[in-house]
């Protein structure tokens, strides 16, 4: 199975009791080659004041294939999907197209009850990922200024980057200031942060926390497929649906990404 | 394929107060050559000190992590625009790789802001680079066959070469080592700096900090994640005198485990 992502979307299960809580269907992901699913671990989730659930411990998910009656992962810990976590290593691997109706999390916990349990489900996406052309890469920072702390904060256009493939998307957590001077988010505000991809009106990669693309804390290299998407119709989403606190700690900082593509 | 290096070079940047950009040297050895991979060492907490004069290697937490990397290549085309120092870091898996021959008298290193020196003194500080260079692809060579450990035990500021090493503790046919990486434990860690010269010259590890030949991983301890090493070139022919372990601690001793694969 390729390892290199292309799409990838956050999806939200509501876990409204003790014991088998269902995915919801995704039409995005229905037919789609799943290669992995991250659990995430954040309080705050995008366009939502429901509250995430910040611990795998007491979950377990089931996985079915496209014909709901082959399970790929039968009750596998939920904390073997914590790719976040220090001591998770490398992502399970799915490899399949997958029945999401057919699909559920047993919850053991009570105090997960009411929350909602967030997964980041990534997905074979041809039409908006790419071949590699060249070895060469370059390698640019942007920074995205937050004006709000919901959605929509965008963006900003580059015409340097304009049409291009990209490989990498990486977030550094140490950095107070980037290069354009730029006051950045303290990493310690980093979780409640989503990113949205969008080629003209798809979103190639949905709500993903950014805190997934610190690749400096990863066993495994995380690298897109040479994947497309338009800087101007791009965003960051603040989670929470503007009832995070502390939301000093967002407006007037920015976040940074460094964004290896194609030469 | 596997990616082998041929050699890895430390650079030190000597710090000043005031001063946020500094340029690669010019007369160094890779100027000319495709640069693999630019590691950066910025150890957690203040008391590092570089293999080559003491001075104190700017630290990750008390001193600035706003460090930046613009890369041009030789035909002066930036390749890299404010490459963020996490990227470079010994510890990351997977620092960026640039794969390109580099002009020294445009790429920079810079903070954002002012570098942070403590307050207690004026005393020199530095930036460690160490700088991938000559890389080659091999096919998967075969697997080493075997693999011995020794411990060494090395007090304040001893060096000691590697045919102490192997003719005293370890017997193997030292031609045929395949690799060697360290292990280190969070007790009684001081900093030992490798260098390891082949007898043709060809090839050139000097002073290479051990974390970069790590491969072990403790959990719940950020400091410590298993590094993959490279291989060893295959016509690597270690010179068994000039090649040599230092504590660089003066005040320290420390103990090293070292396995050699073979």
């Amino acid at each position: 199975m390729n390892k290199k992502l292309s799409g990838a979307q956050l999806v939200l299960v509501p876990i409204t009791r003790v014991g088998v809580n269902r995915l919801p269907f995704v039409e995005n992901i229905a037919k789609r080659y799943v290669k992995f699913i991250d659990f995430v671990a954040t309080d705050y989730l995008p366009d939502t004041t429901a509250r995430g659930i910040m611990s795998s411990n007491g979950m377990f998910i089931t996985i079915a294939d496209m014909y709901g009656n082959t399970k790929l992962m039968d009750n596998l810990p939920m904390s073997r999907l914590d790719y976040a976590n220090i001591n998770a290593g490398v992502r399970q691997a799915i490899g399949a197209k997958i029945s999401m109706q057919d699909c559920f999390i047993t919850n053991m916990s009570a105090s997960n009850v009411g929350k909602m349990c967030a997964l980041m489900v990534y997905y074979d996406l041809e039409e908006f990922s790419r071949r590699n052309m060249s070895d060469k890469t370059i390698v640019d920072f942007v920074t995205v200024p937050i004006v709000t702390c919901q959605r929509y904060n965008k963006f900003p256009d580059s015409d340097r980057m304009a049409g291009k493939r990209f490989r990498r998307i990486l977030l550094d957590t140490y950095n107070t200031i980037a290069p354009d001077f730029s006051q950045l988010v303290n990493q310690a505000y980093l979780n409640s942060v989503f990113v949205t991809l969008r080629k003209g009106s798809y979103n190639v990669v949905e709500n993903m926390p950014i805190k997934l693309l610190q690749q400096y804390a990863f066993l495994e290299k995380t690298e897109w497929a040479n994947i497309i998407f338009d800087f101007n119709s791009s965003y960051i989403t603040i989670g929470g649906a503007g009832t995070i606190t502390g939301q000093s700690n967002y407006l007037d900082h920015s976040i940074m990404f460094n964004f290896e593509y194609e030469a | 394929m596997t990616q082998i290096t041929q050699n890895i070079d430390l650079v030190q940047i000597p710090l000043r107060r005031g001063v946020r950009e500094y340029f690669l040297p010019n007369n160094a050895d890779w100027k000319d050559q495709v640069i693999d991979k630019i590691v950066m060492v910025l150890p957690y907490y203040y008391g590092l000190q570089s293999p080559v004069d003491g001075a104190y290697l700017q630290p990750l937490y008390g001193g600035n992590p706003d460090i930046y990397l613009d890369i041009y290549s030789d035909d002066e085309k930036l390749i890299c625009n404010g490459l963020s120092v996490q990227n470079l870091l010994f510890q990351n898996q997977y620092p960026h790789e640039i794969k390109s021959k580099i002009s020294t008298d445009l790429s920079r290193i810079y903070f954002a802001e002012d570098p942070v020196f403590s307050e207690e003194g004026d005393e020199q500080r530095c930036l460690l680079l160490y700088v991938y260079y000559g890389g080659s692809q091999i096919m998967d060579p075969e697997p080493s066959r075997k693999n011995v450990s020794v411990q060494i035990n090395l007090t304040a500021g001893q060096r000691m070469s590697f045919r102490e090493i192997i003719e005293a503790y370890v017997h193997v046919n030292y031609q045929k080592i395949r690799s060697i990486t360290v292990t280190r434990d969070n007790t009684n860690y001081a900093p030992v700096f490798l260098t390891l010269r082949d007898c043709q010259l060809k090839y050139s590890f000097v002073n290479i900090y051990d974390a970069l030949f790590k491969q072990y991983q403790i959990y719940g301890n950020a400091d410590h994640r298993r590094v993959t090493h490279d291989i060893f070139p295959e016509d690597f022919d270690l010179d068994m005198d000039y090649s040599y372990l230092q504590n660089s601690s003066m005040v320290n001793p420390t103990t090293v485990v070292i396995t050699f694969e073979y």
